[in-house]
């Protein structure tokens, strides 16, 4: 069996920063695409109906 | 040397730190790991965030069967490239900070290579084919899919998780490539912000045209990076072999994000007084640059 130190391994984690706590510049940035695979079928629409 | 080949030194540098401290972390609860590449590094943050949680709110007794199971994790992975995971094979989490739940790696079995998935891969060449080799090599080692031609398409980083992507699966290539690489900008802008050990201000807020609210500087400088890329990205798109259709929405991308970008100007003129650091500031601006010109 391995040795499991817990704490050890919290009171590292916590001091490089790397907790699983995090404050507003660790926050996730994500994104929704502005233009949808809708958006674009419509665009493709408008398209081929200009070449009709 | 150039401003790209400085900045790529300064993050290689500080990953070979964060490959012997994230050793250090794992080998305190039993795990010898051998972190060789950024793939097994993109790992280990996993394992770490998976392990933390474990302790936290699972038995002894399942961290213990944990631990005898990952054994010697870095055998698993195999060959230095880009590994996509569907997110049904990760952990699921919910973090109170953050919208959208985290999938957690816990297994370097399941990743699998994106040189067997045609679309992905494809998806990276045109990407490479635009120049993004650098920042592709440099910023993204796992795609972890979540939802199939989601609309809108969702996807995200985590600053906790470098060099891992979080992203719908989108079937045209040209879109799901705006994804990836607006998604590798950030794990980008975050590995240069730690690499020359950035510290930005939470207390300081800028207006974000595209999520239309007031944003701390970090999150405000990510979105203007992040945008620029993919504004680049499209001019990159415009100068290839395009159909007329695909032709007509690039170049509505390209102004669509122009005016959002030209609209932040003088704020990100305010914002970049606050990075202390030249190199880093120029690299920001001139992404920024290239794109509104």
């Amino acid at each position: 069996m391995k040795e499991v130190n817990k704490d050890e391994f919290l009171e590292a984690v916590a001091n490089y920063g790397l907790g699983t706590e995090s404050n507003e510049n660790a926050r996730m940035t994500a994104h929704t695409s502005a233009v949808t695979t809708n958006d674009w079928k419509k665009i493709q629409e408008e398209i081929s109906k200009k070449e009709d | 040397m150039d401003i790209h080949d400085t900045i790529s030194k300064e993050i290689l540098k500080k990953r070979n730190d964060d490959k012997l401290r994230n050793q250090e972390i794992l080998s305190y609860v039993g795990i010898n790991s051998n972190i060789k590449n950024k793939e097994d590094l993109a790992f280990s943050y996993h394992l770490i965030y998976h392990l933390q949680k474990l302790m936290k709110h699972k038995s002894e007794d399942e961290l213990k069967i944990f631990i005898e199971n990952i054994n010697d994790y870095s055998n698993h992975l195999s060959g230095d490239n880009v590994k996509f995971i569907d997110k049904a094979n990760c952990i699921k989490y919910k973090d109170t900070n953050f919208l959208d739940p985290i999938y957690v790696i816990n297994d370097a079995n399941k990743l699998n290579n994106v040189k067997d998935n045609y679309m992905i891969q494809s998806t990276l060449n045109l990407l490479e084919y635009c120049g993004y080799n650098n920042m592709l090599n440099m910023s993204l080692a796992n795609i972890v899919l979540l939802e199939n031609n989601n609309t809108p398409s969702r996807s995200y980083t985590i600053k906790q998780f470098p060099m891992t992507i979080f992203t719908d699966y989108e079937e045209n290539p040209i879109i799901f490539a705006e994804n990836i690489i607006h998604e590798v900008g950030h794990c980008n802008l975050n590995d240069i912000f730690n690499s020359f050990n950035i510290d930005l201000d939470s207390n300081i807020y800028y207006y974000s045209p595209w999520k239309k609210t007031q944003r701390p500087l970090f999150g405000f400088l990510h979105a203007i990076w992040s945008f620029s890329v993919v504004t680049n990205y499209y001019k990159k798109i415009e100068e290839k072999f395009l159909s007329d259709s695909d032709r007509a929405f690039v170049e509505f991308r390209i102004q669509y994000e122009k005016s959002r970008l030209i609209s932040s100007e003088q704020d990100l003129i305010s914002a970049c007084s606050y990075i202390n650091n030249h190199v880093v500031k120029e690299y920001i601006v001139d992404q920024y640059t290239r794109a509104i010109g």
